[in-house]
C-alpha cells in the first residue's frame, strides 16, 4: 500500500506542479497580449518576479526584480507608469512624454527617434521601454546588456485589450500589480458602459467615419486602436483594412465617394480646422460636411496606448451620439 | 515637279533633325499632334479613377464647367469628384510634368551635360527647406486653404538657386562647371538642413517626408492657379531660344561670332527654367526622373533639334506624369502610392530599353 500511496502522491504532485506551471505560463501570456480582458480582472495579484514578457522582435525579456532606473521612450508607457504611481522608478522619459504634468516637467529627457545611445547608457538604466525600434536601437541596447522592453506601437498594440495588457505588464514590472488591476478594472468598466449602450443600436444604422491624421489624407485602418474605437462605436471606418497598411494614405476622391457621415480630425494641432475642411474644394458634397458632423480630437489621447485612450472613446461617443451619451 | 524637289530634299532633313534645314512652320504639325495626344491622355486620366463614372458623364460634367455650356444636372458627388478632384489633379500633373521635362531639356542644353536636370542648381532641396520650415512652424498653417506652403517652397527654391549662382560668380563671370559644383554644394547643405529638422521635429517627420515624396493627392484649382502662370510664361519665353541652343551645342564661339551674348542667353534660360521648376516643385513636391529622362527619351526618338526637344519634352513629360499619377492612384484603388516610386519604376526600364536599342548617342549634337 505504502509505495502505492507514495506513487500516487508523487503523481499528484507532479500533475499539480505541471498545472501550476501551465497556469502561470498562460497567465503571463494573458497579461501581456490577451485578446479578451475578462480573465485579467479575475486574477488576484501574484508574487510577480521574475516577470517575463514577449518583445515585438520575438525575444523574451525577463525582469528579476522591480527596476529602479527606467527610461521610457514611449509617451504611452510614461502615462501608464504615472497612472500606476510608479514614476519614482523613472530616471528619464522621451521628449514627447508630455502627460501628466510630472512627465512634461521631467528633469531628464531623451530623444526617442534619434536616441543617443551614450546618453541613454550614461543614465545607467535597468530597463528601457521602447515603442518603435528606430535606427536599430533595440539591438544596440541588447549589445550593451541594457534590459529593453519593446512592444511595437504599430504592430503589437492594436486594441484596447492590448493597451490593458500593457498596463498589466507594466504593473507587474514596477511592482504595482494591484494598482494596475484596479486601473484596468475602472477603464474596462468605462469601455463596457459604452459597449452595452451601443448594443441597442442596430448595426445597419452605423454611420461611416473618416479619421484624418494629416492634411494629405493619411488615415488609420481597422487594425489600429483608432480602428478599435470605431469598432466599439459601431462606426464603419472608410479606411477599411488599409490595403494591409496600418496608417494608409487615402485617395481624395475615395473619401468623397465614400461620403462619410462623420469626420474626425486628429490633425488640428497641425492647423487643419473644421472650417478649413469645409472649405476644401469638392468636400461640400460630403454628408458630414453638410451636417456639421466634423469633430476634432486631441491626437495625443487617441494615438497613444495609454489610459487616456478611454477618454478618447468617451469623447467620440458623446460627439457622435449626443442623445445616447449625455 | 520642280516645286516638289526642295520638299523631298527637306523631308529627310526633317527626319534626321538637321537644324539648319527645318523651319518653325515645318514643326507645326508635330506640335499639333503632340498636343492632341496629350489632351487625349488627360481626358482618359480624368475619366479613370477609384470611383467609376462613365466617360460620357465625365465629359458632360467637364463640358458643363465651360462657359456658356449647359449639360444638365449631375450628382453633386460625381461633379465634386470630376471637377474638384480629378480634373485639377490631372491638369496639375500635366503642367508639372511638362515643366520638369521642358526645364530639364533647357538645363541639358545650357550645360551640355547629359546628367543635367532641373534640380541641379538646388531648386528641389531649397524648396524642401522652405516647405519644412513651414511644416515645423508652430503657427497653424497646414490647412490647404491659402496655404503658405507653396509660396515658402517657391521662395526656398529661388533663394537656393540665387545662392548657387552667387557662389559660382567669380570676376563677374559664371563658368558652367563652377555653377554645377556650387549647385551641388548648396543642395547638400539644404538636404542636411532638412534631415536635421526632420529629426528635431519628429512628430512632423511624416508630413515632411510626404511633402518631399511629392504627389497630386491634394491638387486643387488653387494650386493650378498658383503654379501655371510661372510655368507657362517661362516656357513661352524659353522656346524662342531653341535655335540659339542648337547653335550653342555645336560651337559656342560660333554663336559669339554671330553676335550672340552666350553668357547672357545661358543666364536667361537658366533663370526662367529655374523659376518654372520652382513653381512646379512648390505645388507638387519633389518628383524625380521626369526632368532627367524625358528629354533624353525625346532626343532619342525625334533627334537633337531643340525646337523639337523643348516642346516635345513638355508634351511627353505631361503625358508621362499624368499616366504615372493614374498608376499611383490605381495600384491599390482608394489608397495612394508615392508617385516618385511610380515614375522611377515604370520609367527606368523603358528608358534603359531605349538606350540599348538606339545606335545614336544618347546625348550630343548629332
Amino acid at each position: 500500500m505504502r509505495p502505492l500511496v507514495a506513487m500516487l502522491a508523487a503523481a499528484l504532485l507532479v500533475a499539480g506542479a505541471a498545472c501550476g506551471s501551465d497556469s502561470k505560463k498562460d497567465e503571463s501570456k494573458a497579461t501581456a497580449f490577451a485578446d479578451d480582458p475578462t480573465p485579467i480582472t479575475g486574477i488576484s495579484p501574484l508574487p510577480n518576479y521574475p516577470v517575463t514578457a514577449q518583445r515585438s522582435d520575438g525575444k523574451t525579456l525577463t525582469v528579476a526584480q522591480a527596476p529602479k532606473r527606467i527610461i521610457s521612450l514611449s509617451p504611452g508607457a510614461t502615462e501608464i507608469i504615472f497612472a500606476l504611481g510608479a514614476e519614482k522608478s523613472l530616471v528619464a522619459v522621451d521628449k514627447y512624454s508630455d502627460f501628466p504634468e510630472g512627465a512634461k516637467n521631467f528633469p531628464e529627457k531623451v530623444d526617442a527617434f534619434e536616441p543617443n545611445i551614450e546618453a541613454i547608457a550614461a543614465l545607467k538604466p535597468d530597463l528601457v521601454i521602447v515603442a518603435s525600434d528606430t535606427a536599430g536601437l533595440v539591438a544596440k541596447l541588447d549589445e550593451l546588456k541594457v534590459p529593453v522592453y519593446y512592444a511595437d506601437i504599430d504592430k503589437d498594440i492594436r486594441t484596447f485589450n492590448d493597451v490593458f495588457g500593457q498596463i498589466r505588464l507594466l504593473g507587474q514590472i514596477t511592482d504595482t500589480d494591484a494598482k494596475a488591476l484596479d486601473l484596468i478594472k475602472s477603464l474596462s468598466e468605462r469601455v463596457n458602459k459604452i459597449e452595452v449602450s451601443m448594443q441597442a443600436l442596430p448595426s445597419q444604422a452605423a454611420p461611416n467615419v473618416y479619421h484624418e491624421l494629416d492634411s494629405t489624407y493619411y488615415s488609420a485602418s481597422d487594425n489600429t486602436f483608432v480602428g478599435d474605437i470605431y469598432r466599439i462605436l459601431k462606426l464603419k471606418n472608410i479606411a477599411g483594412d488599409g490595403g494591409g497598411v496600418e496608417y494608409p494614405q487615402l485617395t481624395q476622391e475615395a473619401i468623397i465617394a465614400a461620403n462619410p457621415r462623420i469626420i474626425v480630425l486628429a490633425d488640428e494641432a497641425f492647423g487643419v480646422t473644421i472650417e478649413s475642411v469645409k472649405a476644401r474644394p469638392g468636400w461640400g458634397a460630403i454628408t458630414a460636411v453638410q451636417n456639421n458632423k466634423i469633430f476634432a480630437i486631441d491626437p495625443n489621447i487617441i494615438s497613444r496606448p495609454g489610459p487616456r485612450i478611454v477618454d478618447a472613446l468617451e469623447q467620440l461617443a458623446k460627439d457622435v451620439y449626443p442623445q445616447r451619451f449625455e | 515637279m520642280q516645286l516638289a524637289r526642295p520638299r523631298s530634299a527637306r523631308r529627310p532633313a526633317a527626319a534626321t533633325g538637321d537644324p539648319a534645314l527645318v523651319t518653325w512652320s515645318n514643326l507645326a504639325p508635330t506640335y499639333a499632334l503632340a498636343a492632341l495626344a496629350t489632351l487625349a491622355v488627360a481626358l482618359f486620366a480624368i475619366s479613370w479613377g477609384t470611383v467609376h463614372i462613365a466617360p460620357p458623364t465625365t465629359l458632360g460634367i467637364l463640358a458643363g464647367h465651360l462657359p456658356f455650356v449647359s449639360t444638365g444636372e449631375h450628382s453633386a458627388t460625381a461633379d465634386a469628384i470630376i471637377w474638384q478632384v480629378r480634373a485639377p489633379r490631372v491638369v496639375l500633373a500635366g503642367l508639372v510634368g511638362a515643366t520638369l521635362a521642358f526645364s530639364g531639356a533647357a538645363y541639358q542644353g545650357v550645360f551640355r551635360n547629359p546628367l543635367a536636370e532641373p534640380y541641379l542648381l538646388g531648386v528641389a532641396s531649397g524648396a524642401a527647406v522652405g516647405a519644412t520650415l513651414i511644416l515645423i512652424s508652430p503657427m497653424l498653417v497646414a490647412a490647404w486653404v491659402f496655404s503658405p506652403l507653396p509660396p515658402a517652397a517657391f521662395a526656398g527654391a529661388l533663394i537656393a538657386v540665387a545662392a548657387a549662382y552667387t557662389l559660382a560668380r567669380v570676376n563677374r563671370r559664371v563658368a558652367t562647371t563652377s555653377l554645377i559644383l556650387s549647385g551641388v554644394a548648396v543642395s547638400s547643405v539644404c538636404t542636411s538642413l532638412v534631415t536635421y529638422l526632420m529629426l528635431m521635429y519628429n512628430t512632423r517627420t511624416l508630413a515632411i517626408l510626404n511633402w518631399i515624396l511629392g504627389g497630386f493627392n491634394t491638387a486643387s484649382w488653387e494650386k493650378v492657379a498658383i503654379g501655371a502662370p510661372y510655368m507657362i510664361v517661362a516656357g513661352a519665353l524659353i522656346l524662342p531660344y531653341a535655335r540659339l541652343l542648337n547653335v550653342m551645342q555645336l560651337d559656342e564661339d560660333e554663336a559669339r561670332q554671330l553676335g550672340v551674348n552666350v553668357e547672357r542667353v545661358k543666364l536667361i534660360i537658366l533663370a526662367l527654367a529655374s523659376l518654372a521648376t520652382a513653381a512646379a516643385v512648390a505645388v507638387s513636391g519633389l518628383i524625380g526622373f521626369v526632368g532627367l529622362v524625358v528629354p533624353h527619351t525625346v532626343r532619342m526618338i525625334w533627334g537633337p533639334d531643340y525646337r523639337r526637344v523643348l516642346p516635345l519634352s513638355g508634351f511627353v513629360g505631361a503625358a508621362f506624369l499624368i499616366l504615372a499619377d493614374v498608376v499611383a492612384r490605381s495600384i491599390d484603388p482608394g489608397y495612394e502610392v508615392p508617385i516618385g516610386v511610380v515614375t522611377a519604376l515604370v520609367g527606368t526600364p523603358f528608358f534603359l530599353y531605349l538606350l540599348r536599342r538606339q545606335s545614336r548617342p544618347a546625348f550630343g549634337a548629332a
